[in-house]
């Protein structure tokens, strides 16, 4: 029990808990099956997602990166699983619905081969003794042989190399036996493989599965002064050459002392938001980092993305509802995919006016702002004036009643002649005077 | 046409069994007779108004089959799982909104499930969404207990009828263990004996004793559960709104 606990924590740095995208035809017939939405069965204290089982194989480690807490100069409690232990463990938790799977990583113990070799050995247990079916997530050991990882590939689901910083220079600082090739060598490999098994396994029947959910990665936010432009479009070029299935970051958090490490407590959580919603806008609303970001500047942390987007680029709004193209409609802040998809749905019956929007539950809170049905804005008020909207987006609650009051007012105001006024009607009802 | 005279002086509402084929016979009378319904509703718990009409509805195989068939015609599969997933929702028009939903789809097709802004179909949509919404929280949230004899056995509180989605989830993932899945709300279980399942009312269920180990295993949970979080991130409104609590009725963590 111990054990565990060292063990989970030691892997507590690591984001990624998905357990989605893996579909494989091949079943080793025992219990578990991967959805392919993936599914959280819990969430720990700080609100993240737990999915899979998220331990290290063992934390002794010959490695020193300075932004590691297992670096073997950092004197904590050391444990190690054996590969029996871990993967009945994780057939128990798995049974009762704890867990979606596993997230095998690991120190390096002894060489990287001997390492993976454990893991390697891990993984035959729960595939062929237990017939387990479930996910596995298999953090790729840096140095150990292409072999192993190969034969590691076919029995994970998804595997990871971590980038850890976006930077060469700040490897070199802070982790001083990684190169950026050592961990791109890796990823290389796993993609080049992927793509061989997919070609090779096309006219066979029962099909190959090399890590079916595809490779991610993850890197360390703000222990270096590396731009959001810069990991951003690294982020790009990673999705693009190596056909990731997911870039994670991950907010630093002061684990170690080393002079070439930020002091502040604070993990710089805003920052990491930012990305992802930009990472979201690249790998689903079709954006490039060029159209998010200026050369080398930062994330605005007021307003997201794709607002701060689309107020560089007013000249392209109001978009018109009915008749903008499902690529236009996405790139409406605050229309995401379910929405644009329902409303392209929906107005091929008839065309949406706001109160059908509303059916529709589209969140008009930011969306408002640069929209038109049939022609006509929410509120006649509205208009395409870069500082009104901005002040807008910055304070919407207290900008969206006001003028809704505004309206309001107005509409009653219109009509007030028309009516007899309140008391007198009262009395005339009840009949006294 | 006193037939038309009787319509007019009176509310009808028709009376089924609770099962998704009675209200398939349900929109088969309604059809054939051409008597609008003004209310559809269950044996169980009901309470009669005097200026209404009551028709029983017989639930009969064949003519469920023929509806079945005729709405996987002309609404389609697509429609067709939307109006199941509306019937096991837990809101007291639904038989209401399914018979509108069908009227409608007879008479315009397959688009009647696009016209999101449409009020039938906005609704019926959002009953749907709900549904699947919660059995989504259950897949996720549902803890099983090994009982004795290697049974498995999990108490579950749902609001709408989500058994019959749920349990071929459990299903497809336990293959080899047998299982009962206890939904309390609608006092009915889900049954799997590793062959087949089927869901029956859970009157007399009494689950097994909790096995041996079970004690150790939830023990070894929390303290995995303890050292998976971040101290530096703590947030715990954003974990509360990740599980809200009516998910954890019948859950020991957290």
């Amino acid at each position: 029990m111990e054990k565990l606990q060292i063990l989970a924590d030691s892997a507590k740095y690591d984001a990624s808990c998905s357990s989605s995208g893996s579909e494989r035809s091949f079943n080793y017939g025992g219990i578990g099956a991967p959805t392919q939405a993936g599914c959280c069965h819990a969430f720990s204290k700080d609100g993240r997602c737990i999915s899979l089982l998220k331990v290290l194989f063992t934390n002794y480690c010959i490695n020193d990166c300075k932004y590691c807490q297992n670096r073997v100069s950092n004197d904590i409690p050391r444990a190690s699983f054996t590969p029996e232990e871990l993967s009945a463990l994780c057939i128990d938790f798995y049974r009762r619905n704890y867990i979606e799977g596993l997230f095998l990583s690991s120190g390096i113990i002894k060489s990287p081969d001997y390492t993976a070799e454990l893991i390697l050995k891990t993984l035959k247990l729960l595939r062929f003794n237990y017939k387990f079916n479930g996910y596995i997530h298999v953090k790729g050991i840096p140095g150990a042989s292409e072999i192993l990882l190969r034969e590691i590939g076919f029995l994970a689901d998804r595997m990871s190399v971590n980038i850890e910083l976006p930077s060469e220079a700040g490897l070199k600082m802070l982790a001083p036996q990684k190169t950026r090739q050592s961990v791109l060598r890796p990823m290389q490999f796993i993609k080049d493989t992927i793509t061989e098994v997919k070609e090779s396994s096309l006219t066979v029947k029962n099909k190959l599965h090399f890590v079916p959910g595809g490779q991610s990665t993850q890197m360390i936010i703000g222990a270096t002064n590396d731009s959001d432009y810069k990991i951003l479009s690294l982020t790009e070029a990673l999705y693009n050459k190596y056909s990731l299935k997911r870039v994670y970051f991950s907010a630093y958090i002061p684990v170690g002392n080393h002079p070439a490490l930020p002091k502040d407590i604070n993990p710089p959580l805003l920052r990491e938001h930012r990305l992802y919603q930009a990472d979201w806008l690249l790998r689903f609303y079709g954006f490039h980092t060029d159209e998010i970001l200026d050369e080398n500047a930062s994330l605005d942390p007021l307003l997201d993305p794709k607002s701060n987007w689309a107020m560089k680029n007013l000249h392209l709004f109001p978009v018109e509802i009915n008749r903008a193209p499902y690529e236009m409609l996405l790139r409406v802040p605050g229309i995401g995919v379910t929405c644009a998809k329902r409303i392209v749905t929906a107005r091929r019956v008839r065309s949406l006016d706001f109160e059908a929007l509303k059916k529709l539950r589209v969140v008009l809170k930011r969306a408002a702002y640069f929209i038109t049905c049939n022609g006509k804005y929410m509120y006649s008020a509205f208009k395409m004036d870069y500082s009104f909207i901005y002040s807008a987006l910055t304070h919407s609650s207290a900008m969206l009643p006001a003028i809704q009051n505004a309206q309001q007012l107005s509409f009653f105001s219109n009509y007030d002649s028309l009516l007899p006024p309140p008391a007198e009607k009262l009395t005339s009802v009840i009949g006294e005077f | 046409m006193s037939f038309q005279a009787n319509l007019d002086t009176q509310d009808v509402f028709y009376i089924y069994d609770g099962s998704f084929d009675g209200l398939l016979n349900v929109i088969y009378t309604a059809v054939y007779s051409r008597i609008v319904p003004c209310g559809i509703c269950i044996y169980k718990g009901m309470q009669f108004s005097l200026n209404a009409r009551y028709v029983e509805v017989p639930t009969n195989k064949n003519r469920a089959r023929r509806v079945y068939d005729a709405i996987f015609r002309k609404i389609g599969s697509f429609g067709l799982k939307r109006l199941y997933y509306v019937f096991l929702s837990s809101a007291p028009d639904k038989d209401l909104i399914i018979y509108n939903y069908m009227m409608l789809g007879f008479k315009n097709g397959s688009i009647t499930n696009s016209a999101l802004s449409e009020d039938t179909v906005a609704r019926a949509f959002k009953l749907a969404e709900n549904v699947s919404r919660e059995t989504e929280k259950f897949r996720q949230f549902t803890r099983f207990s090994v009982m004795q004899w290697g049974v498995q056995y999990a108490k579950i509180a749902p609001e709408n009828n989500i058994l019959p989605i749920l349990t071929p989830f459990f299903v497809n993932r336990l293959k080899i263990i047998p299982f009962v899945l206890h939904d309390v709300t609608h006092n009915v279980c889900a049954v799997y004996d590793t062959k087949g399942w089927h869901v029956s009312s859970a009157d007399g269920l009494v689950p097994p004793e909790k096995g041996s180990d079970e004690a150790e295993i939830e023990k070894l949970w929390k303290a995995f559960f303890d050292a998976i979080s971040i101290k530096e991130r703590e947030n715990t409104k954003l974990q509360k709104q990740n599980m809200p609590s009516r998910y954890f009725k019948n859950v020991w963590t957290l």
